[in-house]
């Protein structure tokens, strides 16, 4: 990490919902077309698993997570946390090689740009209700599905593991004010 | 408050949506070779009319892609969304 501080230094609790900040893992953005079948299956050898296709959908292996944001957009986190000192990526190592450097498609490493909140809780949907117009009782929106959105004027990614666990990310220099935000809404619920 | 439905991602509020200007404009092919006031017309002038006007939005809270809509300016009923490069479905 280059420069890993961040505001949030507490986790915070309130009857049964908890948030917490998870610290820190691997996030990659990667953008390449789908279409393209030497893009497709590159990024499928790499990974192990198809990129999703389908909106708002994710797909899971042992050790990495892969994330819809576009037609042509992808979210991968890592599920392990690495060291905070690390500043190395096996996985960007081996995607920029065989995806940028062919000029298939586009691999941002975006670790510093989004820190990760771990809601916790029965009421967590009702929570986020209170500042974003996504309707998250969607037939559409249900477990590990994940959808951009606007929380209370901020551009967040939701990540719905399942009913009571939840991933938030959020800029980080937005981290702070959302922060305070859940918080205080949490005592309302 | 209306509900605009993304090509890519589904039904969502409008608030999570950039308005884009009309659609369809097509820039001169030499620009060069016009008046200052037929410039003036492409670059500046738009119809603004009440009623089915098509145009351009970008789901920027959403997946960031641009897509067109054809809105009803009047009611702000939405007619058809169809993608970047697609013709309009009359």
């Amino acid at each position: 990490m280059l420069n890993f501080i961040s505001p949030i230094t507490e986790s915070h609790t309130y009857n049964n919902f908890s948030m917490s900040e998870k610290t820190p893992i691997t996030k990659i953005n990667l953008r390449g077309d789908l279409e393209n079948k030497d893009f497709a299956s590159k990024a499928g050898k790499i990974l192990g698993m198809i990129l999703p296709n389908e909106a708002c959908t994710t797909s899971t292996k042992e050790k990495i997570t892969c994330m819809w944001l576009g037609p042509n957009e992808w979210l991968l986190v890592s599920n392990d946390t690495i060291d905070k000192k690390s500043n190395n990526h096996e996985l960007e190592r081996l995607l920029f090689k065989d995806i940028s450097k062919t000029n298939l498609g586009a691999v941002t490493n975006v670790s510093d740009h989004y820190t990760i909140f771990n809601l916790s809780g029965s009421n967590i949907f009702e929570i986020l209700s209170k500042g974003s117009p996504f309707d998250f009782d969607s037939e559409y929106f249900g477990d590990n599905k994940v959808v951009q959105t606007i929380l209370n004027h901020v551009d967040v990614t939701i990540h719905r593991k399942t009913k009571e666990n939840v991933d938030l990310y959020v800029r980080r220099s937005f981290s702070d004010y959302l922060w305070a935000w859940i918080k205080d809404s949490s005592r309302f619920i | 408050m209306f509900i605009i439905k993304c090509p890519y991602c589904g039904e969502r509020d409008h608030s999570e949506f950039n308005y884009g200007g009309e659609a369809h404009l097509v820039r001169p092919k030499q620009p060069t070779e016009l008046s200052d006031d037929q410039w003036a017309e492409y670059l500046f002038m738009r119809k603004n009319i009440k009623g089915l006007q098509y145009e351009r939005w970008n789901h920027s809270h959403g997946c960031r892609r641009w897509f067109n809509v054809s809105r009803d300016t009047s009611t702000d009923k939405i007619h058809s969304v169809y993608k970047i490069g697609e013709k309009p479905s009359k």
